[in-house]
């Protein structure tokens, strides 16, 4: 390791090391425009001139000595830049001279003389690096004449979320960089030259990048600002919460930044462990769903038809009493749907009040898809260990990314394990059924016919056996019933495989021999995959059976992550909000119904007397039936709160306190940063009220019910959100200890939250110029790390075959897009440019067979449903597939692998 | 001794005798004003450019140079087509608090193109605390003309260089 | 004397092959290709002392040495950006005496075992481009490029790339940018270009007289070629002479042997009017302007890379401008500092800013608007840019300001006190 003197500070730092990193850790800051530590150097802005010496060796190769007996130092005769320059041992780099004083005035003054100036307008004003650094570094008057100004083009919309002006704009390419490196998304660039060199975009339409928000956050001026955001106030006039983000399973960490009673904007809080300091553009800009104007703010009840506001006694005391009415008769009447984007608290206390009080396990948080128990269950048993990074795997890790797209589904992800890949050289193992944009960064990536996604599995483990490569110690020791799996694995050669999941047996065992040979490995499986419809129980089973066979579990960087659509779909299965799983993950003896057993069919009489639908709307799905008793909590009056007996009004993520748990099992805390809208409550708060009124009635009720002898009122007193997670971590074993202090460990906020203060007194920055690599939330462990001497059991699931062509001839891949239709999406504006039209994704060549041609207008068919949206006929999607992002304007709750027929209208 | 200080009793008579001569301080307020000192610090005003386009562009440093916290701005951006000041950015909504504002001019110090000023009015009275609470409409002086009024259309498709630093007379028209 | 490199002064249709080769052309490839292993060509290379005539004067064998060892594709790239003010010595290589040039490229990529050679040249530059074309294909025809060239399995390419225009494509990484369809903006060195060169690969980036160079040393010997010039300057030169001169032109001399009273007032046959000689700009645009008057010795100094560094300027790519007493020294300055802020690239601050500043504040000064302290200020802005820019650009706009602010400046005080230039009164 090099050794580097550092204004006479010594320091050692390992080899590479740029002299700016190694300032850092003996506390020297060398002011930087263009660096970013994590942007590749380019050495553009020239602020960080240093003085550098290397020791003077003579004919000898020997370091010369001074007088003193120092080693003499050869200085270099030009001023260095330290964001380029890396240490090499014995360098001395100077800091603190007045050659380095000068050439920072120098800079800074140059950079202004074409700045405009205009900080009182600017909404980087407050937290800008240029502010910053002219400040601390810069010469405190002008010798440029004002009139000799350049001037170029100001407000030039650059898409439709970022705004640029090109005259504050410093060309120091972080955007571009960004763009190139991190998103990999190359839209902007450079045109022309000299002081006229400025942005573009190179992508129509304008900056087509998901991650398009970020450059806000990296830009050291305010050339790139945000449409949303933009003047409507000042940094330091807006408060910053901490959260985390509601849309997807990601969990980015987030800073909400409140004025006046709404989210001004939203910038990314660093996570080391799940967003760096990223988020994408849904993240960041739809957040106007919490202060839209359609949002219910006080208890509907309904009364000769119509729904009317109530108080809240009122709306409760009716829940109560027609529960308990109808709990009196069959309790089993009763269900309970709870959407996955709940918090955990909801769900904990949705399950308890089912469970304990009304003694139902008619519950279910998976309405509008279906899928088993299983892969959940292979979560909880071989679940990603503790410590893995999606973002840091490096070339000792393989990673299969089996059935996901993360570009759209969890756009962080993908940000990711593009770095894991590029930068740290992970072997990705991309394999879905059409080729989605992780494919690029894959070592291999395998497209496979869908419905035979088990068949691909079974042809890797089948793969792995025939050449002996499976971790036999493992199976020895932990592994029951691997004779038995071997047997029934008998007629599955990898030919027979390779055959039905179309993909060749070569590459399917080049697949194999990496799984089986790396040190490290790692399962993604996403929601294609997952709800892959005849095969998802042999799925769920085959991809526990590839752990088990090559013993990649219980360590950091092995095992399963499973990658669900919502942000909390890990919390909903954690607390138990399944007709067959309990709190903790845990089996509940007597299985409940499911959603859609519970929901029926339009024809059948609806199976439930009383429905309590929490964050989510069965009803948008069709074919809904309303129960003699429907309670409704939302923000919105949706489709099925239309049809409610009780709406109650409950509070967006950003009015209260709660904690979600993301797709890699990290619970995660996020702050209330708003007043609430009108009377809304959190749901635990109203879950915990309808408890109450329940258990206060409940002495008279006949002992041989399910509710627990104990069960007093004074249990469901919970002051706080922190309180119900306080029962968590102290009865949920997997939660153990999560307690609202022990996650809001290592969460920062940028600048103290006294509100209005001078902006001159704190120079801040968006977690960007230093980067602390900190980490927060806690994920929970999975049996096969906490448990060194658990036994697993290899379980056979006899593989369907993928549906024959019939009348029907395609297979229905249902894909998402970032931006849907959406309740959350339709109310912020200025993302309903990138939500796409409705559209189905042909292969080329089906599309001749069919004559059908791109853009031209079809007719869909499947199970009982006709759609008509326009085809795009492309490569990405395999043969004898179609492919329809889900909940769009139309195409709501698509079942996935369904057979269909397409024709022209 | 009979008069041992009669000096004093002079020397002191001679002062009441000086002033009755002098003419009184007194005013008959309010029927009579006293003009205030040039540099008094009275009740805000915002001020106009010559063309009538407001100075002021909502850029909060008043409301963040201010000790009492009595000064609220809500920015917004602003298009040719109702423009109300130079520049992109505007103040959609200004209010000045007088019971908390100290009248410390800092606010004026702060401002980057003049745009508010501490003027003569001292009349501060209310009936009532949201009354105290003075809104754009009242802070804002008339304009030179009342065609020369904001937000209106600008011919100059926004000519947005000259917010900082004024240009005078703001944008050219 | 004989011309070694401009030979068509000698031989005027020598850019037709059949003439070349007469004249001993492609006998020195040949020679390379068949008889010596690429290291001899690379020793005789350096044993000859060749240095660089794009301006640095870098010894050419050195350079290619420089390459890391076993690792390929390697490039060659034969620098044809000519774009300093004042050059035009590769354009009439290129135009008249093509074949030498290529064969000079052969040998070199030979040395260096490159299989695809680039020359980029400037997008101003069409007709030398089509000679080049014409001359390749001429050369291809006859098996110098190909597939096993003259029997042997070297196998060489040699591709003409047309530039935009940029004069910052002269630098070589800019070039390498360029060339990959980038924009043309220097890259960060280290790493330099021999290691990580054109599309990553090691890569040799010379001017086309040094190539030009490299037939002579093979074919008749490095030590025959050693002896021409100076101990350090080795070889033959082109100097390039324009301005106020009777016979502008390329002027074909050892290293050494000519001062710049002999390229002014013998080959250039004086100043042209019968004017006075008042300043000299020995390098193009980014030279430090000679006043004669202030140092008559400097015009007798024998020319070669160092021998003008004593008077403050250098000999660079030896582009000589003269100018005459009727010249304004503000305007000289004004208009290289304009030609540098067109030029500028932008990436770094210092010469994207600081060319701007230059020339504004020039511009005032020429106008007569300017004031005795702008004159202060204009050499200050030039030492702030002065080494701290990302590539030689910056350093290059400074050297006419300093030099004639330094060299001139009772010229800048007469624009203030008089309210404008003199000359255009």
């Amino acid at each position: 390791m090099p050794q580097v003197t550092i204004d006479n500070k010594k320091v050692e730092v390992p080899n590479g090391t740029l002299i700016v990193e190694a300032a850092k850790k003996v506390g020297v800051e060398i002011p930087v425009f263009c660096y970013h530590p994590k942007l590749q150097p380019v050495g553009m802005c020239r602020m960080c001139l240093v003085e550098v010496g290397t020791p003077k060796r003579g004919k000898d190769g020997q370091i010369e000595l001074d007088a003193n007996g120092a080693p003499a130092i050869a200085w270099m005769p030009k001023l260095q830049t330290a964001c380029t320059t890396v240490v090499s041992d014995g360098m001395t780099v100077r800091t603190d001279t007045a050659q380095v004083a000068d050439a920072r005035r120098a800079i800074v003054e140059f950079l202004l003389t074409s700045h405009p100036l205009d900080c009182p307008i600017c909404d980087k004003g407050g937290e800008c690096p240029l502010q910053n650094l002219t400040m601390a570094y810069g010469p405190g008057q002008s010798r440029f004449p004002v009139e000799s100004k350049f001037h170029n083009a100001k407000r030039v919309p650059l898409g439709d979320l970022i705004m640029l002006d090109r005259e504050r704009c410093i060309q120091c390419s972080r955007c571009v960089r960004f763009q190139d490196e991190i998103a990999d998304d190359h839209v902007l660039g450079f045109a022309a030259r000299g002081r006229g060199l400025e942005i573009v975009t190179l992508s129509d339409p304008p900056f087509d990048s998901k991650f398009s928000g970020n450059t806000i956050d990296i830009c050291p001026v305010g050339a790139l600002t945000s449409r949303d955001f933009r003047l409507s106030a000042r940094v330091w006039e807006v408060r910053d919460y901490p959260s985390v983000c509601a849309h997807c399973s990601v969990g980015c960490n987030i800073l909400i930044g409140e004025r006046d009673h709404a989210i001004k904007r939203i910038v990314p809080r660093e996570n080391a462990s799940v967003n760096e300091i990223w988020t994408c553009d849904k993240g960041r800009f739809v957040h106007h769903f919490t202060v839209a104007p359609d949002r219910l703010t006080t208890p509907l009840v309904r009364k000769n038809g119509n729904l009317e506001p109530a108080t809240w006694n009122e709306a409760l005391d009716l829940v109560a009493s027609r529960f308990k009415e109808i709990k009196w008769h069959d309790p089993n009447a009763i269900g309970g749907l709870a959407g996955d984007r709940a918090s955990n608290e909801d769900l904990y206390l949705f399950q308890k009040l089912f469970r304990q009080v009304i003694g139902s396990n008619n519950l279910d948080h998976r309405v509008g898809w279906s899928v088993t128990n299983t892969g959940a269950d292979s979560v909880r048993v071989y679940g990603a260990g503790v410590g893995t990074n999606l973002g840091a795997l490096d070339q000792n890790v393989t990673a299969l990314v089996f059935g996901a797209d993360p570009e759209e589904e969890q756009p962080v992800i993908r940000l990711r394990l593009k770095r894991s890949a590029r930068t740290f050289g992970a072997n990705l193992i991309v394999a879905n059924g059409r080729v989605t944009k992780l494919a690029k960064y894959a070592k291999q990536s395998l497209v496979y016919q869908y419905g035979a996604e088990a068949y691909f599995l079974l042809g890797l483990i089948r793969a792995i056996l025939d050449e002996r490569l499976e971790n036999r110690d493992f199976i020895a020791t932990r592994v029951q019933n691997f004779d038995a799996f071997a047997t029934s694995l008998e007629p599955y050669t990898v030919e027979r495989c390779a055959e039905i999941c179309h993909v060749k047996p070569e590459k399917i065992r080049d697949a194999a021999r990496q799984i089986a040979q790396s040190p490290n490995f790692l399962i993604l499986y996403g929601r294609e995959a997952m709800f892959a419809q005849q095969n998802d129980v042999a799925v769920a089973r085959a991809l526990a059976a590839l752990l088990l066979i090559t013993g990649h579990l219980g360590r950091a960087n092995n095992g399963l992550v499973a990658l669900y659509p919502h942000n909390n779909s890990t919390g909903a299965i954690d607390f138990g909000v399944l007709p067959d799983g309990g709190v903790g993950r845990t089996r509940v003896e007597r299985r409940g119904l499911s959603a859609r057993e519970m929901l029926g069919r339009s024809n059948e009489r609806p199976s439930m007397r009383a429905l309590y639908v929490m964050a989510c709307d069965p009803a948008a799905d069709g074919n809904f039936v309303k129960p003699e008793f429907l309670v409704v909590q939302d923000l919105f009056l949706t489709e099925t709160a239309r049809l409610a007996d009780v709406v109650l009004p409950a509070q967006s993520f950003a009015e209260r306190d709660g904690t979600f748990t993301n797709t890699e099992r990290r619970a995660q805390l996020f702050r209330a940063a708003l007043k609430p809208i009108g009377e809304a409550k959190p749901d635990w708060w109203i879950i915990a009220e309808i408890a109450k009124r329940l258990v206060s009635g409940l002495q008279f009720q006949v002992s041989g019910s399910q509710v627990s002898g104990n069960l007093k009122p004074e249990t469901w007193n919970y002051a706080t959100a922190s309180a119900v997670m306080d029962e968590i971590a102290a009865t949920v074993s997997l939660y153990k200890g999560m307690t609202y202090a022990a996650l809001a460990e290592n969460v920062k906020l940028p600048r103290p939250r006294s509100g209005q203060g001078n902006p001159s007194e704190q120079p801040t920055e968006i977690a960007m110029g230093e980067l602390e690599n900190i980490s927060s939330g806690k994920v929970w462990a999975s049996v096969a790390e906490s448990d060194a001497r658990a036994k697993f059991e290899l379980v056979w699931s006899e593989p369907s075959r993928p549906l024959t062509a019939d009348s029907r001839p395609l297979t229905l891949a249902v894909a998402r897009s970032l931006y849907d239709g959406g309740t959350l999406v339709s109310k912020t504006q200025i993302v309903q440019a990138r939500v796409p039209a409705p559209f189905v994704e042909i292969n080329s060549q089906d599309a001749e067979q069919l004559g059908i041609a791109d853009g031209a207008r079809v007719r869909v068919s499947f199970d009982m449903r006709v759609i008509e949206l326009d085809a795009r006929v492309d490569g990405h999607v395999p043969p004898d597939a179609v492919l329809i992002p889900n909940n769009l304007d139309g195409t709501a709750a698509l079942p996935m692998g369904a057979r269909v027929k397409i024709e022209k209208v | 001794m009979a008069f041992p200080d009669l000096g004093a009793i002079l020397k002191g008579m001679s002062v009441t005798l000086r002033e009755m001569l002098t003419p009184p301080v007194t005013i008959e307020y309010p029927k009579v004003k006293k003009p205030v000192a040039a540099r008094f610090r009275g009740r805000h005003e915002l001020k106009r450019h010559d063309n009538g386009l407001e100075k002021c562009i909502g850029c909060s440093l008043c409301a963040a140079a201010c000790p009492t916290d009595a000064i609220y701005v809500e920015p917004a951006e602003q298009t040719d087509a109702a423009r109300y000041s130079p520049g992109e950015r505007y103040a959609k909504r200004y209010e000045i608090n007088l019971l908390r504002c100290i009248y410390c001019g800092f606010c004026e110090e702060a401002c980057p193109t003049g745009a508010i000023v501490l003027e003569h009015q001292y009349e501060l009275s209310y009936y009532d605390r949201r009354s105290a609470i003075i809104t754009k409409e009242g802070l804002l002086v008339q304009p030179p003309a009342p065609e020369l009024n904001t937000p209106r259309a600008l011919r100059d498709p926004g000519n947005l260089y000259s917010a900082i630093p004024p240009i005078k007379g703001g944008v050219e028209e | 004397m004989e011309h070694l490199i401009l030979r068509d002064l000698d031989i005027s249709d020598i850019d037709r092959i059949e003439v070349y080769e007469k004249h001993g052309g492609y006998s020195a490839f040949r020679k390379a290709v068949k008889e010596m292993a690429p290291d001899q060509v690379t020793d005789a290379v350096k044993v000859s002392g060749l240095r660089g005539r794009g301006g640095a004067g870098f010894p050419a064998g050195v350079k290619w040495s420089f390459l890391p060892k076993g690792v390929f594709p390697r490039y060659l790239v034969a620098n044809a950006d000519e774009s300093e003010p004042g050059t035009f010595k590769d354009r009439q290589i290129m135009e008249r005496n093509p074949h030498q040039f290529i064969e000079g490229m052969a040998i070199a990529s030979y040395a260096i075992q490159c299989h695809h050679a680039f020359i980029y040249i400037r997008g101003e530059f069409p007709h030398a481009a089509q000679c080049l074309e014409r001359a390749i294909a001429q050369a291809e025809a006859r098996g110098y490029l190909g597939e096993k060239i003259l029997g042997t399995d070297y196998a060489l390419r040699i591709t003409v790339h047309r530039g935009a225009g940029a004069y910052i494509c002269g630098e070589e990484t800019a070039l390498l940018e360029s060339m990959e369809g980038k924009l043309g903006q220097p890259r960060v060195k280290p790493p330099f270009p021999a290691v990580v060169g054109l599309y990553n690969k090691p890569t040799v980036i010379n001017n086309v007289e040094t190539l030009a160079n490299v037939p002579l040393i093979i074919e008749r010997g490095a030590d025959w070629y050693a002896k021409i010039g100076t101990a350090k300057s080795t070889g033959p030169k082109i100097f390039c002479l324009s301005g106020h001169v009777n016979r502008p032109g390329n002027y074909e001399a050892p290293f050494g042997s000519i001062s710049l009273r002999d390229l002014i007032f013998d080959l250039g046959g004086g100043i042209r009017g019968g004017k006075k000689l008042k300043a000299i700009l020995p390098a193009g645009a980014s030279s430090f302007v000679i006043n004669p008057a202030a140092n008559e010795a400097v015009l007798d100094a024998k020319l070669d890379f160092e021998s003008l560094t004593p008077f403050g300027s250098a000999l660079g790519s030896a582009s000589v401008i003269v100018m005459d007493d009727a010249t304004c020294m503000v305007w000289m300055a004004k208009k290289t500092s304009h030609f540098f802020e067109h030029e500028s690239c932008g990436k770094c601050t210092p010469c994207r800013e600081g060319t701007y500043w230059m020339a504004r504040l020039l511009d005032r000064i020429d106008s007569g608007a300017g004031t005795l302290a702008d004159i202060d200020l204009l050499a200050n802005v030039a030492n702030q840019i002065l080494g701290k820019t990302l590539c030689p650009l910056g350093d290059f706009s400074t050297a006419p300001v300093t030099s004639s602010v330094k060299a001139f400046r009772e010229e800048y005080e007469r624009h203030v006190k008089e309210r404008g230039c003199w000359a255009r009164k």
